[in-house]
């Protein structure tokens, strides 16, 4: 079994998390249908280095994960708060 | 007393304790520490088993289980390895795959008709015509089949453990014995565990001969297991199987009933190597067996199996057996050595000095069997003329053991496994290892090493390697001399194919040298076709014994080398495991409410709902329907009780909890008044119904919200999930475990309740949807004026650890008005008259909120919420909507959960959920139908139980339909008079 | 001591393992609104098992939590001596703080049930501009204590995390999977034994109670009562 290390609880067996899609940007309410389709519907599924979210079930700990998809490396794993340091807002944020 | 049993050798049997055991109803004599197969041996037992596809007469090869021949029964336990399995007293031990007795089995005359049974016989014969294999099955599987499977055998215990190591060093032969020692002496902060599969450490060291004199294992053995023994930082784990590699140095050793699952830092494997057969005539039969076996059964256990042996070899491991089969006492009448040239080594010169015959170039190409097959009576020799082929003169050697050693396969299992690469090298014509995945060292045989000084030395390296990965590091490297030995243990092609065949590769399944090449030539060329086709390699020992000669044999037919033929993958696990030893002790969690006695005590029948234990009704299962509609009677009549503890729970506090509720649900929350209620809708990214509740808001910063019983841990992950990425000033809390909840329904309700609360409750101070906080006898509570079924009542969220108290406060002032517990199938059926939607069960995994008929719960003016802009885009593509319908009748045919409504011979909906309402005295659901079925007073039609299907269109057999009329919903008290009350 | 008068369903609080005490023959005392089961009426067995491997059920004992997103500052601010997260510390009435994250402490009485440190963080906590929340630790959880040399042995067989006593420093926490359900351990030893509490979901007790009856039976463990652990501290 195949171990990862949470930011917050240090190397834990996988069985202990949950994956949770790739990182990525939500559209503002306003793009058009395709932007959102591709947002909902499509990964991108990338050969290489990926963002993924990763959640700790016992600690209901959510974070991100570097994972090289070739050869399911996990190369560095780090708390949320360190990507998304701002509050989002979607009345003053995104356009209609 | 044992026959064969040798008075001054055997040093895993202990001679003081003597024990008997039964083989097919014989008894016998052996000792402690004895396999099954060596006391067998011991008692002059020639056959152990009946071959699988031929039923000739088997017995031990390997002496250590590497191919199928000793499986036996023991007790209810098919499949037990008889060469590696301690014989225990009072032991009953049955032969497999015998019809009739072992010594004269019903079915050998199969063994004349093998012209008949060639290769890929079953896929050819039995499937013509249509239905034929259906008749021939049952007949195969009992004549070609492995052990009895008890079905009445008792459970055993089998568990799981843990273990942490730095280092893991799998198998306790000089390699890994030498490999944990060097590992250990690293720091006195290591961690080393040392697997051996059999009951004793040694492995080579306590069997094989390293020199002429016949001293040297024995001193290398006690010296290095004293030293590995002494050191307190080596656990040792005997009789334990490291049955895979899986990512991570994550180890399952099994010992007994119970599986480590060892996580290391480092692994060292010195599983050594399996030895191969030579491929002659007859080579099956028993008294055919390698070096190795030979010097197990003596060495170990004091075991002679013969008496006048032939010798075929081309390796120092040939002229070792025969020098301790000289010391045992048998005859060695001769030696053919496979090379053309005289070995130089000193096991090869003493084998001269005591006058053994030794012909050079020459190979047994034919064992001469007894009557019936029943062993052994003679050895053909002769010259090898080029590869594969012999002269046709032979000399023939009278004899009842032919014993060979040419060569070795690496048991580097765990190394493929791991992604670990062991390509062929055409000059030693041996898998040798090649890249070594991280954190993996390997020593000893299976790294193709076979002097014991470079071994013990490869071991040392090995060892210091993984220490250095697990972060221990002392001195330098041990270095290791550049010599593997004197010359090539592996002969490259030991394969004599005999035109009367019963040349065996593979004695598992039985196959001969014509059958791979038949395989290839039929077009089943590629080695993992050739492999399925003839099954070479799929048998209980898994190629073990047969797969370099297959390989070999493979690539030879296509012309290719052994490395283009390639090999298959390898995948745990390394050797047969129970289930039993999978499941281990099955950990099944479980919840109980606080209140679980009290419906058990009442008569509830429990239900599972997630890990949740509910009832389901109560009372008499016999009278399940009656019980359900007496509880339907009381809530609608008089006063009912429901445990609802199993409902989620989430607080939702801070400046922006409702900006978070307004995000995440359907509806608006900000202008929800403190002490009120609102039901939650929630949708994901797909605008597809997830979850829903209500949300009760206890401040401008407080909603407490409930979700589903099976939702809640995904609503707060949800939650959780997108709050890392908005950074509102909320903390979202899961509190489902912390409040226990009763709902306290019906017209009586309020009369109940008021003599247990302060509390005023009556409409004006208390009205539907209101929320309060409350003391309800005596403990502080949650007053939540909602009701899914439709009549007066309230939820009650107290403290769980006070659950038991509060229902059994409530069941007390309730008795006068003779308040009934009722159970979850009550609830469905008083929820479905007022028309309410249960989550999952009357959505699905596409179900918006528009097909759901729930437009009102959906926020016009907001940006945004999960899943708004899907609904948008989706709202001009209904293909469905969900309904309330009746069936008119006293006794109408009723329609089950998902039966299909079909129009014109097309599917376009179904059934979601339907009862019959005694209150209403009709049957009444909810289903899915096309969007123009949807209005109120059209019908459609169900197909109930046993219509048929045929091709795409389906035939409509009217008499298997039912007419729905489409109503409106709620069934009952459309006005919300009665819960408003 | 125990009261001989008393049974658990005279007080509103109950635990969710007080069937199971009450078929072992427990002694009841009150504590903190529980019956809590002070000893199964063999001392000496008891005070042998607590140090070689026993199981006691701590539902009884007061516990709290407080989670957002500047419970530190606010948590310091009211005394609690904090420790980093996945540790716990000894507070100076005996009440163990563990700090599960950054923004998240639970509470854990000392075995005598003294709650000072819990009652004045409950009454000094307000809604108006709270930073962080109360968390109803008390009913959401329960708590076992599980004791004596042989607890990581045993432990290995529910749990894939290396608690044996060099691996895991008294007072770290880990919150794992334990018998495939989430629970927070902590190591807590008492007196010179090692120790570890167990707070987990309390509609779960009894199954966890089952699983660790049934593994620790390899070892000569059992269930002692409160007083069993509170000697071991003594």
């Amino acid at each position: 079994m195949k171990i990862m290390t949470c930011p917050l609880n240090g190397p834990r067996n996988i069985s202990e998390f949950a994956y949770g899609g790739e990182v990525k940007d939500l559209p503002a309410p306003g793009c058009d249908n395709e932007t959102w389709v591709d947002y909902v519907y499509l990964q991108e599924n990338l050969a290489g280095v990926v963002k993924e979210w990763w959640y700790h079930t016992p600690t209901a700990f959510w974070f991100i994960a570097e994972r090289d998809t070739r050869t399911d490396t996990i190369l560095k794993t780090y708390a949320a708060s360190e990507v998304f340091k701002e509050r989002v807002d979607f009345s003053a944020g995104p356009k209609e | 007393m044992n026959r064969n049993r040798l008075a001054d050798k055997g040093h895993f049997i202990d001679r003081s304790k003597p024990l008997d055991f039964t083989f097919d109803g014989k008894r016998y004599m052996g000792f402690e520490g004895d396999t099954i197969t060596s006391a067998l041996m011991a008692n002059d037992v020639k056959i152990i088993s009946r071959s699988f596809k031929y039923h000739r007469p088997r017995a031990t090869v390997s002496m250590a289980g590497h191919d199928a021949n000793p499986l036996v029964q023991v007790g209810d336990e098919a499949n037990v390895v008889a060469d590696t399995r301690q014989v225990e007293a009072g032991m009953v031990v049955e032969a497999q795959n015998v019809s009739g007795s072992l010594e004269n089995d019903r079915m050998q005359y199969l063994d004349k008709m093998g012209k008949f049974l060639p290769v890929g016989f079953y896929y050819k014969a039995f499937f013509k015509p249509k239905g034929a294999w259906k008749r021939w099955e049952p007949m195969i599987r009992r004549m070609a089949g492995l052990g009895k499977v008890d079905l009445n055998a008792p459970h055993g215990y089998f568990d799981k453990q843990y273990l942490w190591a730095d280092v893991c060093v799998v198998g306790g032969g000089p390699a890994g014995l030498a490999a944990a020692l060097e590992a250990a002496e690293a720091s006195p902060d290591i961690e080393v565990v040392l697997v051996e599969e059999t009951p004793h450490l040694g492995g080579a060291l306590s069997y094989a001969r390293f020199d002429a004199a016949g001293q040297r294992a024995d001193a290398e053995r006690r010296k290095l297991v004293e030293a590995v023994t002494a050191q307190a930082n080596i656990r040792v784990l005997t009789n334990a199987y490291c049955n895979g590699w899986f990512t991570d140095h994550f180890l399952p050793i099994i010992q007994g009933n119970r599986m480590f699952k060892l996580r290391a830092k480092s692994v060292v494997v010195a599983t050594g190597s399996y030895e191969q057969p030579l491929v002659f005539r007859n080579n099956d039969l028993p008294g055919v067996m390698y070096g190795s076996a030979v010097q197990r059964l003596i060495n170990r256990y004091g075991v002679k199996p013969g008496s006048r042996a032939v010798i075929a070899t081309s390796n120092p491991d040939g002229y070792a057996a025969a020098l301790d089969m000289m010391d045992a006492g048998i005859e060695v009448a001769t030696i053919a050595d496979l090379n053309a040239e005289r070995p130089h080594h000193e096991l090869a010169d003493a084998v001269a000095d005591r006058g053994i015959p030794v012909s050079l170039g020459a190979t047994v190409y034919e064992a001469l069997a007894k009557p019936h097959l029943n062993g052994i009576e003679g050895a053909r020799i002769a010259k090898i003329t080029g590869e594969g082929r012999v002269a046709e003169r032979h000399d023939t050697f009278d004899c009842d053991l032919i014993v060979s050693s040419i060569g070795w396969q690496p048991a580097a299992n765990l190394i493929w496994h791991a992604g670990g690469k062991t390509p062929y090298n055409d000059a030693t014509a041996m898998f040798e290892i090649g890249e070594l995945p991280e954190g993996m060292h390997a020593a000893g045989s299976v790294a193709a090493c076979f002097l014991l000084d470079t071994v013990i030395e490869q071991g040392r390296a090995a060892g210091w390697s993984a220490a250095k990965d697990a972060g221990f590091t002392r001195g330098a490297m041990p270095s290791v001399r550049n010599d593997k030995g004197e010359m090539g243990q592996n002969h490259p092609w030991p394969i004599f194919e005999h035109e009367k065949g019963k040349d065996f590769v593979d004695f598992d399944e039985d196959l001969q040298i014509h059958d791979l090449n038949n395989a290839v030539h039929e077009g089943y060329a590629h080695i993992e076709l050739m492999k399925r086709f003839s099954t070479c390699g799929m048998g209980p020992s898994q190629g073990r014994h047969s797969w370099l000669n297959a390989i070999r044999l493979n690539a030879k037919a296509n012309g290719l080398s052994v490395n283009e033929a390639g090999m298959t993958t390898q995948r745990p696990p390394y050797t047969a495991e129970k289930i039993g030893v999978l499941a281990g002790r099955s950990f099944e969690p479980k919840r109980f409410t606080a209140m679980h006695n009290r419906h058990v005590e009442a008569g509830g029948k429990m239900m599972l709902a997630g890990l949740w234990y509910r009832p389901e009704f109560y009372g008499d299962a016999s009278r399940r329907a009656e019980n359900i509609r007496e509880e339907v009677a009381a809530v609608r009549g008089g006063v009912g009780l429901i445990d609802v503890s199993t409902l989620g729970g989430l607080e939702l506090r801070g400046p922006d909890a409702a900006e978070m509720m307004e995000r995440m649900y359907t509806w608006a929350y900000k202008k929800q008044e403190t002490g009120r209620a609102r039901y939650t809708l929630m949708t994901d990214m797909t605008g597809v119904i997830t979850d829903d509740g209500v949300a009760c808001r206890f401040g401008d910063n407080h909603f407490y919200v409930t979700a589903t019983t099976s939702g809640v841990d995904g609503v707060y992950k949800e939650m959780l999930f997108w709050n890392a990425q908005w950074r509102l000033k909320v903390d979202i809390t899961n509190v489902t475990g912390a409040y226990c909840g009763v709902n306290i329904a019906g017209p009586k309700s309020r009369e109940v309740l008021e003599k247990l609360t302060d509390e005023d409750l009556s409409a004006g101070a208390f009205p539907y949807m209101g929320v309060r906080m409350a003391t309800v006898a005596g403990i502080p509570c949650r007053l939540l004026r909602v009701g899914f079924v439709g009549e007066l009542g309230f939820e009650i969220h107290c403290p769980a650890h006070s659950g038991e108290a509060l229902w059994d406060a409530i069941m007390e002032a309730g008795k006068p008005h003779g308040i009934r517990p009722f159970g979850v199938e009550c609830q469905r059926l008083l929820r479905l008259e007022k028309g309410h939607i249960i989550v999952s069960q009357d959505t699905d995994g596409l179900t918006n909120p528009l097909e759901a008929d729930m437009e009102w719960a959906l926020a016009k003016k907001r940006p945004f919420f999960i899943g708004k802009r899907s609904i948008e885009i989706q709202r001009d593509h209904l293909h469905r909507k969900l309904v309330g319908f009746e069936i008119a009748g006293e006794n109408p045919a009723m329609p089950k959960e998902c039966h299909l409504v079909i129009r014109d011979g097309e599917i376009v909906g179904r059934v979601t959920s339907c009862s019959y309402s005694p209150t209403l005295k009709k049957a009444i659901g909810l289903a899915y139908v096309a969007p123009d079925q949807a209005e109120p007073g059209s019908s459609f039609e169900v197909r109930v139980d046993s219509g048929q299907m045929a091709g795409t269109r389906v035939k409509i057999d009217t008499s298997k339909t039912v007419t729905c009329k489409v109503v409106k919903l709620p069934f009952y008290d459309p006005e919300g008079a009665r819960q408003e009350l | 001591m125990a009261d001989a008068a008393l049974k658990p369903t005279d007080l509103t609080r109950r635990s969710n393992l007080y069937r199971v005490s009450s078929q072992l023959g427990a002694r009841w005392s009150e504590v903190n609104g529980f019956a809590a089961p002070m000893h199964y009426g063999d001392a000496a067995a008891e005070a042998a098992a607590a140090r070689n491997l026993a199981i006691a059920d701590l539902a009884a004992l007061p516990r709290a939590g407080y989670k957002g997103w500047d419970m530190a500052t606010w948590a310091t601010g009211q005394g609690v001596d904090l420790p980093e997260p996945n540790r716990a510390r000894a507070q100076a009435d005996g009440t163990l703080a563990m700090r599960l994250s950054n923004g998240e402490l639970v509470l854990l009485s000392g075995d005598d049930a003294g709650a000072a440190t819990i009652d004045k963080l409950a009454g000094a906590w307000s809604m108006d501009g709270a930073v962080c929340f109360p968390v109803p630790r008390s009913d959401t959880n329960t708590r076992l204590a599980i004791t004596g040399t042989h607890t990581p042995q045993m432990m290995a067989k529910m749990c894939g995390i290396d608690l044996r006593a060099h691996r895991f420093e008294n007072h770290q926490i880990a919150q794992t999977s334990v018998a495939r359900m989430n629970a927070i351990l902590v190591r807590n030893d008492r007196g010179d034994t090692y120790a570890l509490d167990m707070v987990l979901d309390s509609a779960s007790a009894v199954y966890m109670w089952e699983c660790l009856t049934d593994a620790m039976a390899e070892f000569g463990g059992r269930p002692v009562g409160l007083e069993a652990v509170r000697a071991l501290s003594a």
